[in-house]
């Protein structure tokens, strides 16, 4: 069975964690826990290629919706 | 004149009758005195036509003095009938005028004059176009007619004075027949001030528009806090949770998050909906019993929702309030009523009776329960349960076996600010 990769956006550290914890009880991969936009395009470009993206709709310190 | 006349009659017949006599004495001393008969009786009958004339006269010009001064009296009393609706006209506030029917002006108030800048005489050469700038001859013309034939007849214009200003006019217009005449009586009201206000008001309003959004934007942005903060309340917990290997700690940490879970909703309801003050409980009870249920029931547990609710609308402490006791309850169903390889009931009645609110959560567990047992408080559920029917809703609880568990609650619907 293919291991799915998850990459977590979200600002706020403990959800994000709690988060991945779930995941992996889960039995799913995470790529990691980005917490701006910038941070997640610079991951996206290093021909890092997720399977899912789990992304709060609001980010602090961004203007427009993610 | 006539008096005086009359008076001359009598003193000419006296003067006739002293001097005249002597004369024709002198004059026929030899003739014989029967020929001064004649005489005197003409003089006689001047005299007496004179005292006649002076009479009627007299009597007369008592006449015509009694009827010019009852016509004067009748003009007085005229005058002082028709003075309050003069004053009334010239004080109105309104300009007042009639006009003929091809637009030009018979007769205006003294507001008209204050108002236009005009004075009555000059009014009289006037035409209404000569005041309304939006009129041409025909548009004047077309516009009287308009008014003869429309009931309650408006129109929002500009008036132009002597003195060239322009200003915004509320015109209405009514046709009338005076005397087989028609005319048009028009009532204009200068609405400066009142467009004035109108645009400061609706400035204000869009003002008070724009500070009212950043409100509820920043009431918006409190509620999604106080939902986020819960949440990572309820992530320390269950991370807490997970580190541990004691099976009773798993399980408080989980009805906890639970318990974190059924407020958090309220603000994210609040948040989320039109509404910041109030919410609309089917909704968030449907989504509160979904989010329980897929939170303490196994993929193999058959369950059953009866959902019976009442299109009500609660306060947000309202809303928390009933969220919990329907949490303990519907917990405490799931976790002891239900089990998997059955047909599992869960009913959750909400219903208004009588400025009531009637709520019905009723299971079909087999096991048995001591139903003294509920009334007391002895977990944290029970305790909840209690306090917040007792103190908060001030409401009645009731259990009882009804083919498992059922708990009556009932409270008023009324909220004590």
């Amino acid at each position: 069975m293919k291991k799915y990769k998850i990459l977590i956006v979200e600002d706020e550290p403990i959800i994000a964690l709690n988060l991945q914890e779930t995941l992996y009880e889960l039995g799913y991969e995470t790529l990691g826990i980005t917490y701006n936009r910038c941070k997640t395009m610079e991951i996206l470009s290093n021909n890092v290629a997720p399977d899912l993206i789990l992304m709060d709709i609001y980010l602090t310190r961004s203007n427009n919706r993610n | 004149m006539a008096k005086k006349f009359s008076l001359s009659f009598i003193i000419i017949g006296i003067l006739g009758i002293i001097f005249l006599d002597k004369l024709l004495k002198i004059f026929y001393v030899n003739n014989d005195i029967s020929q001064q008969g004649p005489f005197t009786v003409a003089i006689l009958f001047m005299i007496s036509t004179g005292i006649i004339l002076y009479v009627i006269i007299n009597h007369m010009e008592k006449v015509i003095q009694r009827i010019d001064n009852s016509y004067n009296e009748l003009k007085r009393k005229d005058k002082s009938r028709i003075a309050p609706y003069e004053f009334s006209l010239d004080n109105s506030v309104d300009s007042i005028h009639w006009l003929s029917l091809d637009g030009k002006f018979l007769y205006v108030n003294e507001s008209t004059c204050k108002m236009e800048g005009y004075t009555k005489e000059e009014f009289k050469d006037m035409y209404i176009e000569d005041i309304d700038p939006t009129f041409d001859r025909a548009g004047a013309k077309k516009c009287m007619l308009d008014i003869k034939n429309t009931e309650n007849w408006r129109l929002e214009t500009t008036h132009k004075r002597k003195d060239g200003t322009i200003y915004p006019v509320e015109v209405s217009g009514h046709a009338f027949i005076f005397e087989g005449q028609e005319y048009i009586c028009a009532f204009a009201r200068d609405i400066t001030q009142r467009l004035e206000d109108k645009n400061n008001i609706t400035k204000i309003n869009e003002e008070l528009q724009k500070s009212l959004a950043e409100k509820e934007m920043l009431l918006k942005e409190i509620h999604h806090r106080v939902k986020n903060n819960m949440e990572i309340i309820s992530s320390l917990l269950n991370m807490q949770a997970r580190r541990s290997d004691d099976i009773n700690f798993k399980n408080a940490m989980k009805q906890s998050r639970s318990r974190i879970h059924t407020m958090a909703l309220v603000h994210e309801f609040l948040y989320l909906g039109e509404n910041l003050a109030y919410i609309n409980v089917q909704d968030y009870i449907k989504k509160l019993v979904q989010d329980i249920k897929e939170l303490y029931i196994s993929q193999n547990t058959k369950l059953d929702v009866d959902l019976d609710l009442e299109e009500l609308i609660f306060s947000a402490n309202r809303c928390i309030q009933v969220g919990m006791i329907l949490h303990e309850l519907c917990v405490n169903s799931l976790k002891y009523a239900f089990e998997e390889n059955r047909k599992n009931l869960l009913c959750i009645h909400i219903n208004k009776i009588n400025e009531n609110i009637h709520i019905k959560i009723r299971d079909n567990g087999d096991n048995e329960i001591d139903i003294t047992s509920l009334q007391k408080r002895d977990s944290i559920g029970l305790q909840l349960i209690h306090s917040i029917v007792d103190f908060q809703l001030h409401g009645k609880i009731d259990f009882k076996i009804n083919k498992g568990l059922e708990c009556n609650i009932i409270f008023p619907q009324k909220e004590e600010v």
